[in-house]
Parts: C-alpha cells; sequence; structure tokens
C-alpha cells in the first residue's frame, strides 16, 4: 500500500504542470474576452467551458496525487500548509467557474474578469509554494540582482573581501560556518527546534532558546551545542554530521564574545595576533592585494619563451625562463616583461645568460616578492634595491661578491628576510 | 585496409543516419549541458600545451612548484631507521602481544602463531635541534634532521607491494588510475617544451636481488590523457632509445617531415577527434625537442666536483639511486614538475641483517644530498622531496630467532615512517607516534589519503575539487577520503 501511494504520489509532480497550463490559458482567455470583444475574442468564446471543465478535472486529479505525495512525509508541516489550501481553494474556485460556464452563462460573463483574476492568484500562490516545497524557499531569488532579494527580504550575498581585514565576521566567516554544517536541517522550511539559521535576523531571533547571546559564550546555546560532547544527544549537528573544526569553534567564540554584530569587520574587532593566524588559517581570504583580473591575456609572455603561471585570488603572476638550447635570454625578450612589471609577483631566470644590462629592467619590477637570479652572469644588483617588497633573493653561483651590495639592499629592503647566495 | 578507408566502406545508409542522428542529438544535448559543471578540470585540460595558464587551477597560492618524490619499493622498516623503540630490545624474542596481533592481516609470508618480538638490529641515536632519534644507518640523513618533516604515523590500507605500491602512487590498490604526477601534470600543465612534465627513474639494489618489478602503472595515466603519464628514463647508457637522428638525417629534414606528420595527425583528429591523437602529435614534437634538451641534461660535466661529491661515489655511475638524485634536481631545473625516482631492495623478509645496511649505504647520502644540494640552490624554497616506501614491517620476527643470518621482518600496512622537506612543510619536525612496539599508531594518524591530500594542497590544489569524470563518475585522486594534515604545513 506504501508503495502505492509513493508509486502514485510522485506522479504528482508530472500532472501538476496540466493544470498550471490549462487553467493559465483560460484565464488569459477570459480576460481578453472582456478586454477586447473583438472577433478574435469571439472565436475564444465557446471554447472557455471546455478548458475550465478540462482545468478542473486536472485540478483535482493533481491535487488527490498530491495529497498521496505528502503522506510519505520529508516536508515541513506548515510549508506543506499553504500549497494543500491553495491548491483546494483552486480547485474549487475552477470548478465553481466550470459550473457557471456551463449552466449560468450569463453570470459567468458578468463576473469572468474577477475569476480569471481570482485563478491566477491562486495558480501562483500554489505554484510557488510548490516550488518552494522542493527547492527551498531560496531558491528562486538565489541569483536574482540584489534589489530583488531585498524585495523579498533576503539576506544580499557580500561580494568576496578584497583583504582579510575588510572581511565581515558575520557575513564572510560566520555565516559560511553555519550554512555548511547547519542551514540543512534549520532553515525557514525545515526548522528543527524551531531555529532558523539561514539569516541574521532569523539567527538572532533563535529557536524555542536564545541561540546567540552577545558576548556570552556560555548562555548562547549554540555555542553550548557544538562543543559538548560528540556522542551527548544534544551535540550539533546531529545525525553523526561533520562536526564543527576547532578552528571554526573557536571563531564561533570569537564572535559571540565580541557582540554578535552583523556588520563589524575583522580590523574592527582588533583581534590578537594569534587569533589572526586562526583566521587566516580558517579562511580562505587573502591578506595580500590584488594584482590581476582573472581574464588577464599573457599570451605575448609565453609566446616569448615564458612560463607564465597566473596565481589564484588575483595574487600575482609567476614567470619562468627556463635557458634552452638556442633560445637565449636577452634585453629584447626581458623588456617584454614591463607591460606586466606591476603583475608579476614571481620571477625566476636562474641559469640564464643574463648579465648587468637587464638589471635596470628587473629594478622596475617594485611588486617582486621572490626572484631567483641564481646562475647567472651578473655582478652588480645594487639597482635592486628599489624592490621593497622582495622577501627572496637567490643570488647563488653568480659572480656576486660584494658583501656591501647585498647589506645596502637588505638596508633598504626589510621584508627581504631569505637570501640565498 | 587503412582504417579511413575501412571506416567508410563499413559505413551503410542505416549506419549513417542512426550516427548522424545520434551524433547531433548528442552535441545538442552537450551543448546545453553546462561543460563546468561535468568536470572541474576541463578549463585547462588538452589546451595547456605550452605552459599557457588557466585560471581554474591552482585553487590557492601554491607553496610548492615541484615534487621529487624519492619512492622507496619494497617497504623500508621503520623500527630500524625512523621509529625509534628501544623496547623492542627488551622484550627481544618475546611474543608479539596477542591484543596487537588480534584480528591483524599480514602477507602469510611469516607464521602468524610464533611472532616473537624483534630487537631493532641498529642503534639510533639524536641529531638536530629537536633531538629527533635516526638510525646509525642513516647518518647522512640524520645531519639533515632540521630540513626533515618526519611523520611517524603513515598507515595504509594493503599489504602486498603492488596493490599498496599502487594505492600510495595513484589512490587505488587497483591498476587503472592516474598516478600523482599525472594529475598534476593534467592541472598544471608543462613549465617546460623541450622536457616532459613528469619523469619517472628507476633504480636496483646492488644485488638486484628483492624480486620487484616496477610496473608501468605506477606512473599510468589511467583515463587521463596518456600524453600525461610519467615518462621512464632508462637506467643504462642512453637515458631514452633512438633520440639521435639517423646519419643523413638532418635536424631541417627532420623538422619539415615532422610538420608533415603533424599535418596529417590533425586531418584524422578533425575526423575522430581521439584525444589519443593529440597525444601522439604532443609526444612527436617533444621528442624533436628532447633531441637536443636531454644530452644536455644528461651531460654531467658542467657539475663541480664538490657536487658530485656530495652525492656520493656513485653518482657518476648510470642506473644508480645516486645518478638518480642529481638528475632529479638537474630535471627539476629545467623545468620538470614532477620526478617520481623509484628504488627497490628495501623487502628484507630473509636477509634484514646483511640486506638493509647495504640498502642504507646505496639511499643515504644521495637523498641527504639532494636535499643539501637544492636547499644551496634556493630551490628547496618551493620544491618538496618526498622519501618512504608503501608500508612499514612487522616489529615481530619473520623467521628463525636462532638464525640470525636470515633474520627478516613481514610487510607491515599498520604503521610505518615517511620524511618530507622543503617547499611549505615544517622544518625539523616529527608528526603522529607508534605505541611501544611500533606496531600501531596511536597518535596524529596519515593515511595515505590524508598524505596524498596534503601533496596536492602543496601543489595549490584543493583535492575534493580536483576531478576527472570518466565512465559517469567524477574521479579523484584521494576518492572520497583524505584530509589535509595543516599540522605539518609551515
Ligand atoms: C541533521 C539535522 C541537524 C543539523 C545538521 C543541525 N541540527 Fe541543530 N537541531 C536539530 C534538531 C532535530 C533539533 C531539535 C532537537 C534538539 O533540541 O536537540 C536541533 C536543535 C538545535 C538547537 C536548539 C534550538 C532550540 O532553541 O531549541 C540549536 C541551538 C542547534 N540545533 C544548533 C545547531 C547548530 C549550531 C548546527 C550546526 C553546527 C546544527 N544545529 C545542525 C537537527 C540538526
Amino acid at each position: 500500500m506504501d508503495s502505492i501511494t509513493q508509486f502514485l504520489g510522485r506522479f504528482h509532480i508530472l500532472i501538476l504542470h496540466l493544470p498550471i497550463g490549462i487553467l493559465m490559458l483560460v484565464a488569459i482567455s477570459m480576460l481578453l474576452i472582456k478586454i477586447q470583444r473583438t472577433k478574435f475574442a469571439n472565436h475564444l468564446k465557446p471554447t472557455l467551458p471546455f478548458l475550465l471543465f478540462s482545468g478542473t478535472i486536472s485540478a483535482v486529479f493533481a491535487s488527490v496525487l498530491g495529497y498521496l505525495l505528502s503522506l510519505n512525509g520529508g516536508y515541513t508541516e506548515s510549508a506543506l500548509d499553504l500549497h494543500f489550501w491553495s491548491a483546494i481553494v483552486l480547485s474549487i474556485i475552477a470548478a465553481l467557474a466550470t459550473f457557471l460556464s456551463y449552466k449560468k452563462k450569463n453570470i459567468f460573463h458578468k463576473f469572468s474578469h474577477v475569476l480569471a483574476v481570482l485563478l491566477l492568484i491562486l495558480l501562483t500562490l500554489t505554484g510557488h509554494a510548490g516550488g518552494n516545497l522542493t527547492h527551498g524557499d531560496t531558491y528562486l531569488f538565489e541569483h536574482g540582482p540584489d534589489f530583488v532579494k531585498k524585495a523579498v527580504g533576503m539576506e544580499l550575498e557580500l561580494a568576496p573581501p578584497k583583504s582579510l581585514d575588510e572581511a565581515q565576521f558575520y557575513g564572510h566567516i560566520i555565516k559560511p560556518i553555519l550554512r555548511t554544517s547547519c542551514v540543512s536541517c534549520h532553515s525557514k522550511s525545515k526548522r528543527e527546534g524551531d531555529l532558523d539559521m539561514s539569516t541574521y535576523a532569523s539567527l538572532m531571533k533563535g529557536g524555542t532558546k536564545l541561540a546567540i547571546q552577545p558576548n556570552d559564550i556560555t548562555t548562547s546555546e549554540i555555542y553550548k551545542r557544538i562543543t559538548l560532547p560528540h556522542d551527548n544527544k544534544k551535540f550539533m549537528p546531529t545525525e553523526g554530521k561533520k562536526p564543527l573544526s576547532d578552528e571554526q569553534i573557536k571563531l564561533m567564540a570569537i564572535w559571540i564574545n565580541s557582540g554578535a554584530q552583523q556588520e563589524t569587520t575583522v580590523t574592527e574587532l582588533n583581534l590578537s595576533t594569534e587569533e589572526h593566524i586562526l583566521l587566516e588559517k580558517a579562511t580562505h581570504f587573502s591578506t595580500h592585494k590584488v594584482l590581476i583580473s582573472e581574464n588577464i591575456d599573457v599570451t605575448p609572455l609565453t609566446n616569448n619563451g615564458f612560463y607564465v603561471n597566473i596565481l589564484p585570488s588575483g595574487y600575482g603572476l609567476d614567470i619562468t625562463h627556463y635557458p634552452k638550447v638556442g633560445n637565449k635570454l636577452n634585453k629584447d625578450i626581458l623588456e617584454s616583461l614591463l607591460p606586466f612589471k606591476n603583475q608579476i609577483v614571481w620571477l625566476k631566470l636562474s641559469r640564464n645568460k643574463i648579465d648587468n644590462r637587464v638589471i635596470p629592467i628587473l629594478a622596475e619590477f617594485t611588486e617582486l616578492k621572490k626572484l631567483s637570479i641564481d646562475g647567472t652572469e651578473i655582478t652588480d644588483i645594487t639597482a635592486l634595491k628599489n624592490l621593497t617588497n622582495l622577501e627572496f633573493l637567490n643570488i647563488y653561483n653568480t659572480p656576486i661578491t660584494n658583501e656591501n651590495q647585498l647589506i645596502s639592499i637588505k638596508d633598504n629592503n626589510p621584508k627581504l628576510t631569505h637570501i640565498v647566495k | 585496409m587503412n582504417p579511413i578507408e575501412e571506416n567508410y566502406a563499413n559505413m551503410t545508409r542505416r549506419s549513417f543516419f542512426s550516427k548522424t542522428a545520434l551524433g547531433i542529438g548528442g552535441l545538442a544535448l552537450g551543448s546545453l549541458l553546462n561543460p563546468s559543471l561535468l568536470n572541474a578540470a576541463t578549463k585547462n585540460s588538452a589546451t595547456t600545451g605550452s605552459g599557457i595558464p588557466n585560471n581554474t587551477l591552482p585553487h590557492f597560492v601554491p607553496k610548492a612548484k615541484r615534487v621529487i618524490h624519492l619512492f622507496q619499493n619494497g617497504a623500508p622498516s621503520h623500527v630500524e631507521l625512523f621509529d625509534y623503540k628501544p623496547k623492542l630490545r627488551t622484550w627481544h624474542g618475546k611474543q608479539t602481544p596477542s591484543e596487537l596481533m588480534n584480528g591483524k592481516k599480514f602477507s602469510t609470508m611469516s607464521s602468524q602463531n610464533n611472532t616473537p618480538i624483534l630487537g631493532s638490529i641498529a642503534d639510533f641515536s639524536q641529531h638536530g635541534k629537536n633531538g629527533t632519534w635516526i638510525s646509525d644507518f642513516m647518518p647522512h640523513t640524520a645531519a639533515i634532521a632540521d630540513e626533515l618533516c618526519i611523520i611517524k604515523s603513515m598507515h595504509t590500507d594493503h599489504v602486498n607491494h603492488a596493490p599498496a605500491i599502487t594505492f600510495f602512487l595513484t589512490g587505488s590498490n587497483l591498476p587503472g588510475r592516474p598516478s600523482t604526477g599525472s594529475w598534476l601534470s593534467y592541472g598544471l600543465g608543462k613549465m617546460t617544451d623541450n622536457l616532459p612534465a613528469f619523469v619517472v627513474l628507476t633504480s636496483l639494489d646492488k644485488q638486484a636481488n628483492c624480486g620487484q618489478l616496477f610496473y608501468d602503472y605506477y606512473w599510468g595515466s589511467g583515463f587521463l590523457p596518456s600524453k600525461y603519464q610519467g615518462v621512464k628514463f632508462r637506467g643504462a647508457a642512453d637515458p631514452l632509445l633512438y633520440l639521435k637522428d639517423p646519419n643523413g638525417m638532418s635536424r631541417e629534414m627532420r623538422r619539415k617531415f615532422l610538420n608533415g606528420v603533424e599535418e596529417l595527425n590533425q586531418m584524422n583528429l578533425k575526423d575522430y577527434g581521439d584525444p589519443e591523437i593529440q597525444t601522439r602529435i604532443a609526444q612527436y614534437e617533444m621528442a624533436y625537442q628532447m633531441q637536443v634538451s636531454v644530452p644536455e641534461l644528461t651531460d654531467f660535466s658542467d657539475e663541480p666536483q664538490h657536487v658530485l661529491d656530495m652525492y656520493g661515489p656513485n653518482v657518476m655511475k648510470k642506473g644508480s639511486f645516486a645518478y638518480n638524485c642529481l638528475m632529479s634536481r638537474r630535471l627539476i631545473e629545467r623545468g620538470t614538475r614532477f620526478v617520481q625516482l623509484m628504488h627497490a631492495g628495501w623487502d628484507q623478509h630473509t636477509n634484514l641483517n646483511t640486506q638493509l645496511k647495504k640498502q642504507c649505504e646505496d639511499t643515504d647520502q644521495p637523498s641527504a644530498a639532494l636535499v643539501k644540494d637544492l636547499k644551496q640552490r634556493g630551490l628547496l624554497d618551493d620544491t618538496l622531496v618526498v622519501w618512504g616506501g608503501e608500508f612499514g614491517r612487522t616489529p615481530f620476527l619473520q623467521g628463525n630467532i636462532q638464525d640470525k643470518a636470515h633474520w627478516g621482518r613481514d610487510h607491515h600496512p599498520y604503521a610505518f615512517t615517511t620524511w618530507m622537506a622543503g617547499a611549505g612543510v615544517k622544518p625539523g619536525i616529527s608528526y603522529g607516534q607508534t605505541d611501544e612496539f611500533g606496531f600501531n599508531v596511536v597518535e596524529n594518524p596519515v593515511h595515505v589519503h590524508d598524505f596524498q591530500a596534503t601533496l596536492m594542497h602543496l601543489m595549490g590544489i584543493d583535492h575534493e575539487k580536483f576531478t576527472f569524470k570518466h565512465q559517469g563518475r567524477r574521479f579523484r585522486l584521494t576518492d572520497v577520503h583524505g584530509h589535509v594534515i595543516k599540522d605539518i604545513l609551515s
């Protein structure tokens, strides 16, 4: 029996499109007739009773199947109710319209616009409620433009922060954690413990208990639940879902203890270095400035024999020239890098036959963090003291012997901590 | 018959219509579905050719740009080399506690009823700033203790060599999955046109008595296009065969000839769209480049004597581990991304007392020299070196305790040691612990999939996102497992 209801119930998803299509068509026809009174409208008139009849039958049929489907559970009561009742009202109105169109033509034509509008409203309502049931209530507008989302009261998605310091603690750090680990059971439509964590407002509203008590982790129900022993019945997430990591738990604590505000940024919290490191580890947000766009065209460089690696999140370009027999790196080829001088962060020219003539060019790459000129014939690198972002410099196996050069570069470049010579 | 003609001849009216109908339908369907949903790495697959970068990989800024994997085929004994267990000596000859043995699976080559503990035949001493215990069999490795991140809590699922090696290198015990090196060259492309992105070098122990084979699928590309498989250099004489042009063939003529062949292949590719034709085109081109690059690569005469000396007495002997270590440094300097160096001879079932020491003598100095050499050149900064085998060896004896000459240890998947050095891993640390017998992992276990996930992470790749769709399923190196070992990342 169960499997028969289940089998039939699933046909709901198929059949439901019939009443939507048919009734939509009748409703529009009824309105057209009302507005136009043209010849065309006159052609439509005789079709109405039959169309209304078919629409009603299919609506009833879809409702019965829908009821069977709902028997198998898996849907939250509150979300189901709206769909259920609006479908029933829709069927009744459709039946009434059918009856009038056959038996009381006068009344029907007098009120056809009212009926049509009613049908359209009910169709939309039923359809939307049904869609929300299967896809969740954020499905439709998830990718909508901001003004649409605002209009329907959805929380706006934040653009990824330019750097960790600009990240909003709730929007960029806490919300993604809740979304991956908790919202599957604590959403608007599936509110276990009456708790909906899908937006800031609903999270702060709490469930049967207060979920978040700003500045106090001990009375925040959420914090209690995620720090219980894993085998405790009240531990969250339940059902053996992956627990939050130690880092994520610490982040929750930092956020709650700092007031659990929605829009405070990481800088505004004045975190300790330790907490900052934790944040860097637990998030993928870059702590660097963005140097490149994802669509940068580097073919001029690859055509010149450079290996180009576009580092992710705008970090910059990583460029290497491997020495090849019969393909020498010279000043001209190196100059082809200049248009990219504000993007290149790692540059490796190891073992190429280049000498001091390239140094003025290299000195222009002020964003460089790593530079390898080992195995070249360069003897004088004094001009490289312009490269104030340099962290790594490799001059192994070069004729550079003058220690003073290195000392002056180091004095100028406080970030330069790693020199290979 | 020419296969193209054959193809035409076999095409009847019916097959023509059914093919075209299906084909057009398929094309339409294919364009409807968003290809990026199907495959995380489509964007950067075949076209990466000359190192033209892609915008999906790496996922994050990589710590390591290259890997040298010194794979110790046959399974080095962790309790003789890195996992110091004095208790083994005090328990020498006593039966292994049954609670350790119960429910465990071994290779069946040793008796399950008589398993006396075998004290470590090697002495240990402390090295480096953190006083790391390392075997006296490995003095050179001990001397670089401050560079090493020693993972003592490795464990695996497989108890015999080929499955366990395949598991370590490809993520599955059954042959046919892409090896780590293939995944990386597929995902990240190659850095140079004149050498393969993924090279394999093999060497055997001196007596070559270990009976271990190197199967091609240890570096195979599985379901990835075969141009991503490892290119194996031969151990003896010429590393690659037929690199020289025959008499009378000039380099220009070779070029013209290859251009002609490529045109033909391109036509075929258009007709059939078989990615293996692309592989063929790429390989002809690579071979042409390697005619020039390989002689230069293998000419060690530009290495100063003090560097050669670091690698020890066998460095000039082709096919030795030392030669291969120096070769791997030269390869990565020239743009190879992944070198998989495989050395056999660690499988001491019956000759622990004689063979282990020799094995260490062959490998200890070159491995350490490689790390030091990379470091002095500034290459260790973005090159990851990995040393280890497919599993460990039993803390108990295989053989007869009276017959010291034939003492041995059996395969042991429950605990073993692997070390890493270089890019992105913390230097000078030990991670994880085994129990007092070196039998089971008791702290911070690192499964083979965890290791693979970590290696991918260091190369800037999220192992969960890097997939290839094959036979209706998205595959990844770590299957559905693996956690990055964050604690060892620097
Ligand atoms: C698999 C489903 C599931 C997941 C995932 C889940 N929960 Fe719950 N949660 C429940 C259920 C069921 C209840 C009601 C029973 C109870 O109170 O233990 C509940 C109740 C709660 C409550 C108490 C609400 C109240 O006021 O009574 C809190 C707080 C909570 N969960 C937090 C979380 C957090 C935080 C996460 C994510 C880390 C999470 N849950 C993930 C199923 C889940």
